[in-house]
């Protein structure tokens, strides 16, 4: 497994296990995929798109602000980059 | 009966509204009569124009936190220029690099200004990238909420928060 690889898995494990454990009831993540993608002026970042199960009721905006700021200590602590999250419905991704 | 346009110099100063910004974004999103869902490009737009709108509120709490209420050509030309004085990298920049330093209403603020600037790029130039309606949705939902919390922050804190977004350290 390369480094970029290990990054990779090591930021999809983390959002993955904190949402879970902070989700409101309702919500079902299928999985968590977490890629490079091009950023401005030729840097890349690391892009997370969370799963989730059909149906669901709506996000709350404040609730997904606040988790993306606590996962910043938690990327910081592990020596990775932070992660920018966005969340898809399973049907979206299947289209 | 014809009027002379009112002078640039006395016309009302008007930022371009964040607000405004969302609601379009928003509305780009909306089902077509038809039933049908929007096109890939526009809700690539919508994340975009999600990004815009935060830029557009930072600058112009820039301008209005530093300047305040312009009174004269002077300070009038002074807001102009503060609201176009932002820089899109080094605010990004800024904003991380003095995280620590903000109240949490301010570091959220920041942590969506920088992904939503990689989004945004993301979005515009990668026709790889995937985005989705509910992306956008919630990318345009996130940046409200996050520009209605800063905006609350005290006026004195965003003109700090101006003079570091508009201003190298040596």
């Amino acid at each position: 497994m390369t480094t970029i690889d290990a990054e990779l898995a090591a930021a999809s494990d983390i959002i993955h296990t904190e949402l879970q454990r902070q989700i409101p009831a309702g919500f079902t993540i299928c999985r968590v995929i977490t890629e490079l993608a091009p950023g401005p002026r030729g840097e890349e970042y690391l892009r997370a798109t969370v799963v989730l199960e059909d149906n669901h009721p709506q996000l709350d905006a404040r609730f997904l602000n606040e988790f993306s700021h606590h996962l910043h200590e938690r990327f910081v602590n592990a020596g990775i980059r932070h992660a920018t999250v966005a969340y898809a419905d399973r049907s979206e991704l299947q289209a | 009966m014809t009027t002379a346009p009112t002078p640039a110099s006395r016309q009302p100063l008007t930022a371009i509204d964040w607000q405004e910004l969302i609601a379009a974004a928003r509305a780009s999103l909306a089902p077509a009569s038809s039933g049908t869902g929007p096109s890939t490009e526009v809700v690539r737009r919508a994340v975009s124009t999600a990004y815009y709108a935060a830029f557009h509120a930072l600058t112009a709490s820039n301008a209005d936190s530093l300047i305040r209420q312009p009174q004269n050509t002077l300070t009038r030309q002074a807001w102009t220029r503060t609201y176009k004085a932002l820089d899109h990298r080094l605010a990004r920049e800024q904003l991380q690099a003095n995280r620590q330093d903000l109240a949490p209403q301010a570091q959220v603020f920041a942590d969506v200004f920088r992904d939503l600037r990689n989004e945004r790029y993301n979005a515009d130039y990668n026709p790889q990238a995937t985005v989705t309606v509910q992306m956008a949705a919630n990318w345009i939902n996130r940046t409200e909420a996050a520009v209605r919390s800063y905006l609350q922050l005290s006026t004195d804190t965003r003109a700090a928060i101006a003079m570091l977004t508009l201003t190298r350290s040596r």
